[in-house]
């Protein structure tokens, strides 16, 4: 039932939000079906939900884990949102507002199905829906930018989901010649008689393909743009969200490829990328001059940081899992800031910004914040993930490991400090409008400060405390990525 | 060697220029005209052969004695060929290649001639013949290499005489696809449309009449039998390395067989007809294009 | 059979060589009517409805309805040739027959597992896909670039044929659908880069870059 819901009430939500054209309508709509979400999750957590459709769609620790991050997500990016489409300035004929609200929850819905969805083929019928209910969102602002942005995303992210539905054909495959239904579950319980061949050569083209929609390099071209481009809560969706959606399909495969026994060549794999990743995200990091790019690029390099993990195994699949909740609300969080910023000084260059703690004062109280959080500066809770993640390097006797992992860690610490700072302290810098059409101050409003500020507290909460019934889901959910039942 | 090996060749010193006939005849039917006769050509070679020829003074003995070397090599190569449904009358395991530098021997003598006139419009045609006499040549031993590939045969005799091979699945792709190949090949080798325009009276288009163009007299008589019997040549090779003719009966392989080689001719003409000349640039992709149908022929194999 | 995915791999060869967008149309249509046609031969065993309807369903979706589709989009937008690719066509020819035998040399290595009818069916999922990928990588334009992605979703359709094609219905239309709307979408963004960038030239689209 639960997970019926979760399914249906997005979608159904979408279709009377493009139907229904009223602004108040839709804002309304958003933020109640966020609450529903996070209401029905909630119900998830206390209560299992059965699965449906003969276990094709069904909620096990893992994906209830991704599911948790993603309804905390979402309440707050739907107040931010209903804030931001507040300040925009329309004319009486315009419905974007509803349209942009429907195609939101429908982008809401697919990423609802990706941690629900156990069957593969499903799993990947969701994630390229993902692609495409977001395009159109970037493209909003239609600006030439934007249109770039769009293409290169659609079509980077289309090519790599083919190939991982390549993947997807070697391992429904495998499973068909060895009598075994195509689920999670089935493939596991089941691996014994899976031909490795076809499990290792699926597991490569799920790397490549969704490893593109995940970020990872080198085929995270698409990221920077389409992050940068997109609308500020559509950012805070995409790189919060939608990645770690990318995340939990790899690591799916990654579940049937530990219970044939092949864990060793899979995990080192996504050591090596995430590695890589890291590396290609500091050298952008370094030096880049627009703010949202950088975010992006930090995006990049945390999803590397969380590959990192999952391929050391252990304890640092433990952080990784962690590290992918926090980083999902930490980033959502900063991308809702950067768009006050962004809306205040009508520019993304960094060089022109400055003395955001004078203009914006709220705002800049959470900017510090966001970077001590994004940085990994104790108390923020990636801190805790990032430990978490050197302690298993150095555990499984991996010094070159963890010297490049601090190195490039530092690195970018040093990068993301120096571009992100400046812009807080300062004279005031020249902002372009800070007044709505009727007079009123329209900087700081709560809708726009408040959200970000909730995913702080949630972030920093985390890494100071671990509430035990987290801590249950997160042992099962670890059970589940070792190749366990 | 039975009579019936060289029967081939003698049949092909004879009705080469009637083959040059029927395209003519085939162009013109699909031009509205009656056309000129069947024997036209042999009327042109007696009155070639019964003038003198002139000589520029800039020229050296290659432009007096190219003609006649290309004439001799194309005849050698006619030795090579199986015709008539038999095996040819020199037959030995890769006389493919023996075959190839023979024509690329009758082409050199040919470029020598042309250049030694120290003219500009020969030294085009020169050029320009060389260009894709590079792209000929490879995708000629694709076609080769295909057809030895899947017959394991290395004589093109040995190619002709294992063509029940090739009438399973596998081998009528490669017999089409190779097939394909020989008749574009066959198209540029022998100046036709559309690699070259052997009607068009402007020098600046032509590739192949221009480099004979101060030929005279016998030599150029010489010249245009050895082209009719290089047309000959290869439509031999098309005919019996790919259109697969065994009916038991020698006299009726060969009636077949001349039929074949006449159907040949009679589709050249319709592909002049209904094509327009490439541009020189496409030439080059057209050649390689089907040479590269033959190398596809090689992997599927 | 064999003669099926010969002609198969030759429409790829067409797409290397050509640089009409119309005739990578009608080659994608080709390409999606012989596979319909393949796989509802593969599926006529089974008396199942549901399945045969599904075939069906692809058959006209990805012969008939995309490259239509496409083909009014191409109209519409006026820009009908390849004028300036990447890679020069006789070039991008001869990379093509390096890809089939790239093709033959991976499904070879295969062979072991698979079994000899689903190694030639490999050969032209992995050619087709390798097509659509040089497609989307090497052309200018960018609706050769979703043309190249339905290739290579072809592609990836020969490689489920591969496997007796067991997948369920719901699947099965649920690829489909996804496919299908991909395909629109772009279509759309297509005609805003259009109206932005005053042409399709992929070339335009570099401006954000670090």
């Amino acid at each position: 039932m639960v997970i019926t819901l979760l399914l249906v009430v997005p979608v159904v939500a979408a279709a009377a939000s493009f139907a229904v054209r009223q602004r108040l309508f839709s804002q309304s709509l958003l933020v109640g079906v966020a609450l529903a979400h996070l209401v029905l999750t909630g119900a998830a957590w206390v209560h299992p939900a059965a699965p449906v459709l003969w276990g094709w769609f069904g909620l096990d620790a893992l994906g209830l884990w991704f599911l948790s991050g993603l309804s905390v997500l979402l309440l707050p990016t739907s107040v931010y949102t209903v804030g931001y489409l507040r300040r925009r300035v329309k004319g009486p004929e315009d419905h974007s507002d509803s349209w942009f609200v429907g195609t939101l929850l429908l982008f809401v819905a697919t990423m609802t199905a990706v941690p629900l969805a156990l069957h593969f083929e499903l799993l990947w019928v969701a994630l390229e829906a993902t692609t495409l209910a977001s395009a159109p969102l970037i493209y909003f602002h239609r600006s030439r930018h934007a249109v770039e942005a769009t293409w290169k995303y659609l079509m980077v992210c289309s090519v790599g989901i083919a190939l991982a539905l390549l993947g997807t054909v070697f391992l429904v495959g495998a499973a068909a010649r060895a009598e075994v239904f195509p689920t999670v579950s089935g493939m596991v319980a089941g691996a014994g008689a899976l031909d490795q061949n076809w499990v290792r050569l699926a597991f490569v083209f799920f790397v490549v393909g969704y490893g593109t929609k995940m970020g990872l390099a080198p085929m995270h071209a698409w990221l920077p743009d389409a992050h940068s481009e997109a609308p500020s809560p559509v950012s805070a969706l995409l790189s919060g969200a939608s990645l770690n959606c990318a995340l939990l399909a790899i690591l799916r495969c990654l579940q049937v490829v530990e219970a044939t026994g092949d864990g060793a060549f899979a995990r080192s794999v996504l050591l090596g990328l995430g590695l890589v990743s890291m590396a290609f995200a500091v050298v952008f990091i370094l030096n880049q001059k627009d703010f949202k790019r950088l975010l992006a690029y930090s995006s990049v390099e945390h999803m590397g940081i969380i590959a990192v993990g999952v391929g050391l195994g252990g304890m640092a699949a433990w952080g990784a899992l962690l590290h992918a909740l926090i980083h999902g609300w930490a980033k959502g969080a900063f991308f809702m800031l950067s768009g006050n910023v962004l809306s205040t000084y009508g520019t993304k260059e960094v060089g022109k910004i400055s003395g955001i703690a004078r203009l914006l004062p709220a705002t800049g109280l959470l900017w510090i914040i966001a970077i001590v959080v994004i940085t990994a500066i104790p108390p923020s809770g990636l801190f805790v993930s990032e430990l978490l993640i050197l302690r298993g390097a150095l555990g499984e006797g991996r010094p070159a490991v963890t010297v490049t992992f601090l190195l490039l860690l530092f690195l970018a610490f040093v990068g993301l400090t120096r571009v992100l700072l400046p812009m807080l302290l300062g004279a005031k810098g020249a902002p372009v409008a800070r007044e709505h059409d009727d007079g009123r101050d329209r900087g700081e409003s709560v809708w726009l400060v408040l959200p970000p500020a909730v995913l702080m507290a949630a972030a920093v909460l985390l890494g100071v405390a671990l509430p035990e019934p987290l801590r249950g889901v997160l042992e099962s959910a670890m059970l589940l990525l070792g190749g366990g039942q | 060697m039975g009579w019936e090996r060289l029967l081939g060749v003698v049949v092909a010193l004879l009705l080469a220029p009637l083959l040059l006939g029927v395209i003519t005849r085939v162009k013109a039917r699909f031009a509205g005209r009656r056309g000129a006769p069947l024997v036209q050509p042999y009327f042109e070679l007696r009155k070639l052969m019964a003038k003198r020829a002139v000589y520029s003074r800039t020229t050296s003995w290659h432009f007096q004695v190219g003609p006649w070397i290309s004439l001799s090599a194309i005849i050698l190569a006619l030795l090579l060929v199986p015709m008539l449904g038999q095996i040819a009358p020199t037959a030995f395991p890769g006389d493919p290649f023996l075959l190839v530098y023979l024509l690329g021997v009758g082409r050199l003598f040919t470029v020598l001639a042309a250049l030694d006139t120290g003219s500009a419009f020969e030294g085009m045609g020169a050029s320009r013949e060389l260009h894709f006499a590079v792209f000929t040549e490879i995708s000629f031993f694709f076609a080769l290499a295909a057809l030895a590939r899947s017959t394991s045969a290395w004589s093109l005799s040995g190619v002709s005489t294992r063509h029940a091979l090739l009438q399973e699945g596998d081998g009528v792709l490669t017999l089409v696809l190779v097939g394909v190949t020989l008749f574009v090949v066959l198209l540029a080798e022998n100046a036709r449309i559309p690699v070259d325009d052997p009607n068009t009276h402007l020098e600046l288009t032509m590739v192949h009449e221009v480099m004979v163009l101060d030929h005279s007299g016998p030599e150029l008589g010489a010249i245009h039998y050895g082209m009719a019997l290089k047309l000959w040549l290869f439509a031999s090779l098309l005919v019996s390395l790919v259109v697969p003719i065994a009916s038991g009966s020698v006299w009726l392989d060969g009636a077949l067989w001349l039929l074949a080689v006449f159907g040949v001719g009679a589709a050249v003409g319709v592909v002049e007809s209904v094509m327009a000349r490439l541009r020189l640039l496409q030439v080059a992709r057209l050649i390689m294009g089907a040479g590269l149908l033959s190398v596809t022929a090689l992997l599927l194999s | 059979m064999t003669l099926v995915w010969a002609l198969l791999l030759l429409l790829n060869l067409f797409l290397y060589a050509s640089s009409r967008l119309m005739m990578y149309i009608r080659v994608v249509a080709l390409q999606g009517l012989l596979l319909g046609i393949l796989g509802i031969y593969q599926h006529a065993g089974e008396l199942a409805w549901s399945v045969l309807a599904v075939a069906l369903l692809s058959t006209v979706i990805k012969a008939f309805l995309l490259p239509w589709f496409l083909a009014s989009t191409v109209q519409k937008t006026g820009i009908r040739r390849e004028i300036v690719p990447l890679v020069g066509f006789g070039l991008s020819t001869v990379i093509g027959v390096a890809f089939l035998a790239l093709a033959l040399v991976i499904a070879g290595h295969l062979d072991a597992v698979a079994g000899e009818e689903a190694v030639q069916l490999l050969v032209v999922a992995f050619h087709t896909l390798l097509t659509g990928l040089f497609l989307c990588v090497a052309r200018a334009q960018i609706s050769s670039q979703a043309i190249g992605y339905l290739v290579m979703e072809n592609g990836v359709f020969v490689a489920g044929m591969a496997f007796a094609g067991r997948s369920s219905v719901v699947a099965e239309l649920g690829v489909l659908l996804d496919i299908s709307v991909a395909v629109f979408i772009m279509v759309a963004v297509i005609h805003h880069v259009r109206r932005e960038f005053a042409g399709l030239d992929a070339a335009n689209l570099t401006e954000l870059r670090d």
